[in-house]
This record gives structure tokens, sequence and C-alpha cells, in this order.
């Protein structure tokens, strides 16, 4: 059944397609979480996030000058090799100016009509005193506009099922992450991302139907014969390189947790219903973690990462940076003090769509030895931190 | 191109003036509208001293060559090379401590600043925890051609929302109340300034340009930063007056000019040079849409023609309250899109498609910014369709404070290059 998640994540494209064959609906492509996305299963549409491949890029150089950030290059470049031809409509959440560029390329090229284009516009201050009103406001527009293209008004009973099909989803997700706790994490962090990516892949109903036969039948003692090894925690304004994980995951390392974008921020907190279902969904986008662009004076995100690395029981935090992101730039030295300050050490890795396999080697070797406090070894000061099991 | 001609040519008059202004803003009394003991890091101080700025400060800095050491303290404290190089170069100055007017670097009272690129906030809040003064910074959505009525109302009702609350929460930290009729009186003069500024941006569409680029990145920082002094509007008045003499005189900036430039974007404030070597070939670049703009709007277009928006007393406005006066700011900036860095470019196509028409421009100068994610939208795009509208297009990599991040022996290469390819040959060494 895990095999089930990696098969979608590895013909995504192919599963969309499939799905509009099956289904004759429409297929909405996003870039960022921050689209409500219960608004658009609401409206019976599936909703796909945009990403890259981490293939060799030669495209996205002609349209993006390439000091944006390779998470965003990467995602062009998908685009210029004209896979996500299929998609029928586009939507966006103002989330940052790399992103945006790439959202008018693909609204410019990839002959999708004006009608099917959407902007859930979102606050960057998410905890702006007046962040709610304008979001509930932006998100009756992005419904409206939603309507609009399917052709019918949707119903407090289309959102119910919208909130419900998200939650349930985000719910067993957090059951999957609940089982890393344990001294031998029956998943490894790989494993985690790849549910997580096919999750903003594929159609929610699916995919929990897919978790909760991995959940009972398939974790329930799974693993016992892996080691552990250094229980690390990776955080990032994004990361979805799997073939990184897996390649640190052969270090005598497992990655329990994150704060990632195609992680734990994706999924965590769940939309609290309320009579005003607008509002409810907003509030949700509002109050759960904020990414690194929309963090401000709270700095909510930093709590969120200490809270999750203490009740992870978490050794060292790999801190996944994609150059350019300035936004993230700018937390990585007070976050770093932080969990310093709780005597958990952080690698510092710059990302770009393709990662050389021999530097990245060394450099989480040579972590997992201070961690480990090999006391011969070159880091043997910082040997402060227990061991893995 | 034009003919080889030698033009008049004389001194900007008002060159020290405007100076003297300039650097009022980092080290005088000048910045107020009213007096007030508070310093207020930001944009939009309205009778608060301004303590250092942002990024004009930075620009400085890079100026004068100090950002080197900056950016250095900077990534010294764990901060990345490639991070915006305004903020890198200003925060370089607080974590030394070293002001680049003298002395240390001045202390706020509170932090307080607009967010419109994804930097602003972030980098206002470091300084704020660096100093452990209270911080405020207002979200202002882009606006996007998408956008409906409804969302453009929405943009603007979240703006004028959080700028009032910005007034109430400067009166709590300060304990002062905040003086509506200064603002109001600032905020005409704020209009009136950039509208002159406008009318000198437009009259250097004329051939010989009255006013080289140089000059243009020196002035343009009393409308944006300062224009809501009376002091400084009646400057600009003045300055206008002398352009609009110099044109009618054709009094030249560059009395050899033969090829027109115009710019886009942030230039390298350490290598303002590129613009006087430009000019060894009778090369002057005329227009920039950084110099003209500042990211917010001064001029609308009406029948393919840029004109300066006009001032509030020419449309009749009477301002009695904060809100009123408030609304009308953030309108400016919503409503007159001429200049947006919104995406990929094909807005920021049309724009600089069409100041190199009104400007009368044989090519364009892109200056592709490491530094600036904001300025840099689009880019490659805009580039494409000045090509295929047939301007010669140079482009030259660096960063607005960076020094390392230029290589200007390379950049004067390719200006070498292109002007001998037109048949241009260096006037002078
Ligand atoms: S990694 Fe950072 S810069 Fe890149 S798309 Fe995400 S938020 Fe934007
Ligand atoms: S607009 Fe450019 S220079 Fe200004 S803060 Fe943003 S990235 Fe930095």
């Amino acid at each position: 059944m895990l095999a089930k998640l990696e098969e979608i994540y590895k013909n995504r494209h192919q599963y969309a397609k499939d799905w509009k064959a099956r289904t004759g609906g429409k297929v909405l492509g996003y870039f960022y979480p921050y689209v409500p996305e219960e608004i658009v299963y609401a409206a019976g549409v599936l909703p796909v996030r945009i990403m890259g491949s981490h293939e060799h890029d030669n495209l996205s150089a002609a349209y993006i000058y390439p000091m944006y950030c390779p998470f965003c290059r990467d995602t062009l470049a998908e685009g210029l090799r004209g896979r996500y031809s299929y998609l029928d409509g586009l939507a966006c959440a103002d989330t940052c100016m790399h992103m945006n560029q790439v959202f008018d390329w693909f609204v410019l090229n990839c002959g999708i009509p004006r009608r099917g284009t959407f902007i859930a516009n979102t606050p960057a201050n998410v905890a702006g005193t007046h962040a709610r009103t304008y979001l509930i406001k932006e998100h009756l527009e992005f419904k409206k506009a939603i309507e609009g293209w399917v052709g019918r008004v949707l119903s407090d009973k289309d959102l119910d099922r919208g909130i419900e099909i998200m939650n349930r989803n985000r719910q067993l997700m957090r059951q999957v992450y609940e089982t890393r706790k344990r001294e031998k994490p029956p998943i490894t962090g790989a494993e985690a991302q790849l549910m997580v990516l096919t999750s903003q892949f594929s159609d929610k109903e699916e995919h929990s139907a897919l978790l909760e036969d991995i959940l009972n039948k398939e974790l329930p003692g799974r693993n016992r014969d892996r080691k552990t090894g250094v229980r690390l925690m990776i955080v990032g304004s994004e990361d979805d390189d799997t073939a990184f994980l897996k390649m640190a995951e052969s270090l005598g390392v497992t990655f329990v947790i994150d704060d990632t974008c195609v992680g734990s921020r994706y999924f965590w907190h769940e939309v609290v219903p309320g009579k005003d279902r607008v509002a409810a969904i907003a509030n949700h986008y509002l109050d759960s973690t904020p990414f690194p662009t929309k963090d401000w004076s709270e700095r909510r995100r930093f709590a969120q990462v200490l809270k999750l690395a203490e009740e992870y029981n978490v050794q060292g935090v790999v801190l996944a940076q994609q150059k350019w992101c300035d936004p993230y730039e700018l937390d990585i030295p007070s976050l770093a003090a932080r969990l310093k300050e709780r005597n958990i050490p952080t690698l510092f890795l710059e990302f770009e769509p393709t990662l050389p396999r021999a530097p990245f080697t060394t450099r989480i070797e040579a972590f997992v030895e201070m961690l480990c406090g090999d006391e011969e070894g070159l880091f043997a000061e910082s040997s402060t931190v227990k061991s893995g099991s | 191109m034009a003919e080889k001609v030698l033009w008049k040519t004389k001194p900007v008059e008002c060159w020290t003036k405007f100076k003297e202004i300039a650097r009022e803003r980092y080290t005088g009394d000048g910045t107020t509208t009213t007096t007030s003991n508070y310093r207020v890091q930001g944009f939009t101080a309205s009778n608060y001293k301004v303590a250092g700025g942002g990024e004009g400060y930075a620009a400085n800095c890079a100026n004068m060559g100090l950002t080197l050491e900056f950016r250095r303290a900077c990534e010294g404290m764990g901060y990345a090379r490639d991070l915006c190089a305004y903020s890198g170069a200003h925060l370089g100055s607080i974590f030394t401590d070293k002001y680049a007017f003298g002395g240390s670097f001045p202390k706020p009272d509170l932090v307080k600043r607009g967010h419109t690129c994804d930097t602003h906030a972030k980098w206002a809040l470091i300084e704020a925890e660096h100093y452990g003064v209270p911080f405020f910074a207002t979200d202002g959505p882009l606006m996007y051609e998408f956008d409906s009525e409804q969302t453009r109302q929405n943009k603007m009702d979240y703006m004028v929302a959080q700028e009032l609350e910005s007034i109430e929460w400067q009166e709590k930290h300060t304990g002062e109340r905040f003086d509506d009729e200064a603002y109001i009186r600032g905020l005409y003069n704020n209009f009136r300034s950039r509208n002159l500024w406008a009318q000198v941006c437009i009259l250097n569409q004329n051939i010989p340009a009255p006013l080289d680029q140089k000059s243009i990145f020196s002035l343009f920082v009393i409308p944006f930063f300062q224009g809501a002094r009376d002091e400084c509007a009646q400057q600009m008045e003045i300055l206008r007056d002398e352009v609009e003499d110099r044109v009618k005189n054709h009094i030249a900036a560059v009395p050899t000019e033969r090829y027109r430039f115009v710019t886009t974007g942030i230039p390298p404030w350490h290598a303002l040079n590129t613009f006087r070597y430009l000019e060894k070939y009778g090369a002057v670049s005329v227009a920039c849409r950084y110099s003209t703009d500042l990211g917010t709007n001064t001029t609308m277009v009406e029948g393919g023609r840029e004109v300066p928006i006009p001032t509030l007393e020419e449309r009749g406005i009477v301002l009695k309250t904060r809100e009123e006066a408030i609304r009308c700011a953030i309108e400016r900036r919503c409503l007159y899109v001429t200049k947006t860095w919104r995406f990929c470019g094909h807005q920021g196509q049309e724009n600089d498609l069409r100041q190199a028409r009104l400007w009368q421009a044989d090519g364009a100068l892109l200056h592709y910014n490491r530094g600036c994610e904001q300025f840099s939208l689009g880019l490659p795009q805009i580039r494409q369709a000045l090509l295929e509208h047939n301007y010669d297009v140079l482009i030259y990599e660096g960063s607005s404070t960076d020094p390392r991040d230029i290589d200007q022996i390379r950049t004067f290469d390719r200006i070498d290059t292109l002007m001998e390819s037109r048949g241009l040959e260096k006037l002078n060494d």
C-alpha cells in the first residue's frame, strides 16, 4: 500500500488524467497550499499541487532569472515540459513572489481561459488584526469565481463535504505521523513525505482510503528490524526532495518529523466547523502554522518547530534552505539560536532541484558523527546529545 | 540614432540644495513635519524622525563603498549570502553598530514599515528584535490585473484598516497624539512632489535629455522619501522649472548625446560609474522605471502617453479626516497601475516598451539584479519583448549593493561590443 503511494507519486500526471477520464471532472492546478482546497472539493473539482520533478532543468532560465528559488524554477520547468497540459484551471494564493511569477507563466502559456484562473488572495501577515476580515472576503470571492466556473452555487452542504474530505485526510496523516514518535517508527521520513506529496497530487477520498489500509494493515509491526539511528527533524521553507531523504536515511538516521509545506505544515491543523463555512475555512488558513513568508511578529512557526522537536524526541535538525528564499533565510539564524538554547544541534543545507550526492552524504555523515558523540571525532566537544536507538 | 552633434550643457543649478536635503534624511532634523523625539524606522513616518531608513540608507552605504563590510557582518551573523541586497547591507550596518553618516547606528524607538515584497517585514522584524523595540508592519498586497472589482476594494479596505491601526499603535507606544493636520498637509505635498517629479521625468523624453541617469538617481529620493515636507515640494517646483528651461534651451546633460538607453529596476549603487562609461560613447540613460516610480506610481497612461497623476488640488479633493487621507494615499498606489512588479512581466513588458518608445530610446540597459526579488521579476520576458520590438538590449548582472556580484570589466566589455556594433566609437577616455 505504501508502494501504491510511490506509484501515484511517480505517475502523478497520469493519475490526474485518468481521474479526469474516470470522473469527467475538472482538475485545478494550484501553487502553494494556501489555496482553500475545501472550496475546490466542494465544487467536485480535483485540486493538484503544481510542482517540479527534480530533473535537470535547461528550460526555465529563458523565462525566469536564475536568482529566483530553485523550487519555483523546478516547478516552471515542469510546465515548460508540457506536462500540465491536462489542467482545466489554475489557482494561486499569493504566497511568494517567486512562485507568483511561475503562476503567471502558466496563466499566459497553458491556454487556460481567463475564467479558469483564480487567485485566493491571502494576507502576508496572517497574525494581523485585519487579516481575518480580509481573508474571509477573499475566500468569498474565490468561492464565487469557482461557482461561476463550475456553473452552480456551492451550498453549505457542499462546503461541509469539502471540509469533511480535507479534515478526514488530515486526521489520517496525523495518525500516521503519531506512529513516528515511537522508538522504532514504522515509516521513514522519505515515506512520510511521499504520503503528504501524494495527498497533494491525488483525490483525497481515494488517498484517505489508502491511508486507512496503511494504518490498519501495513504499519503495525513494520520496520521492527530497521535501525532507527539518529532521530532527525527536517525544517524548510520547502523540501520535496524525497531522494535526498532516502539518501540521508541510508546513513543511519531517521527523519521522524518535519516542518515543511510537503510535510506536517500541510495537514497539522483541521478546519474547525462553524456556522459560517467560509469563515471557518478562512480561520483555518490563518490559525495553522504559518509559512515563513507569512510568519511575522509572533513567529508562531518557531513555537511549532520547538514543540514538534520535543514531542518527537529529536536529536538534531536539518535546516533545508532553498537558495534565494528570503523569508526563510531571514528566519534561520533566529530559529537555529532557539534550537541551540534547547541543546538541539542544527545542520544547514542549501538545496537546488538536483543535488550532488557526495557532498551531501559527507555533511550528513559528519552531522551524525557529531550527534553520536564520537569522542575521537572532529566534533567531540559537541557530544551533548544522546545517540539513537 | 541621432547625428553627432555637440549640445550645450551646464550643471543642474539646484543640485547642491537637493544634496543637502537628501542628507538631512539621515543626519539632521529636516525629516520631520512636526517635531518629535521619536525615531521611527521605516517608510511611512509623517511626523517622526526617520532613523536610518531601509532601502535608501542601504543604497547610500553602497554608494559610499561600505556594503562589503556590512554584508560580511550580516553573513557573520548567519544570514545568507544571497539575501536581499538592501536588507543585508542595512542589517550589517546595525550589527556592526556603524552608521554610514558617522557614529553608532541610531537606535530606533519603534520599527514600523510597509510590506510589499516577501522580505520587508521580516527584515524590519530582525531590526526590532535586535534593539528590543516595538514592531509594526502593514501588509500591502499588490494589485493584479485579474483582480475583480470587489477584490480591489477588499485590498484597499485591508490596507486602510492596517494604516489606521498603525497610527493607534504609534500613539500607544509614544504616548503622543498623531498629528492629523500635519499628516494631511504632508499628503498634499506628497502628491504635489510626485506630480512635479513625474513632470521632470517626462521632460527627459526630449532630445537632448536635460538630465542624465546618475543625476536622476540622486534627485529622485527627495520626492519619494521627503516629498511630504513643505520645503521639498517647493524645491521640486524649482527643479521642474529649471529642467523645463533646459529643455527650452536645448541644454543637455551629456553634450555628446547620440544614443539613448532606458533602464529598469534598481541600479548597482556601488557601480553607478557604469552610466558614466556609457557617456564615453555619447550614450545616455534617460529613464528608469525605478527612479520614475519607486514602486509607487507617479504617472498614469492617457492615450498611450504617460502623464503625471494630478495633485489633490487639481482634482479638487478636500481631505478632512485621517481616514479620508489614508484612503486617498492608498488609492494612488492601487488605482493607477502604470507600473506593476507583478509576476512574470507581461505588464512589465508593456511598461518598459512604452518607456522605450516615449523616451525615444535606441536600446535598453537591463540590470539583472541578484539582490532584489521584486525588481527583477519578469526580466527575461522584458528583454525578449524589447528585442522583438527591435531595441538593442544590454544586460549586465549585478546587485544593488553587493560589489562581489558585479563583474564591471565584463559589463564595460559588453557596452564596448554593443556600441561598436552600432558604429559608435569612444569619444574620450
Ligand atoms: S521556497 Fe521560498 S522562495 Fe521558493 S517558492 Fe517557496 S516560499 Fe517562495
Ligand atoms: S523590494 Fe527588493 S530590495 Fe526591497 S526589500 Fe524586497 S527584495 Fe529587498
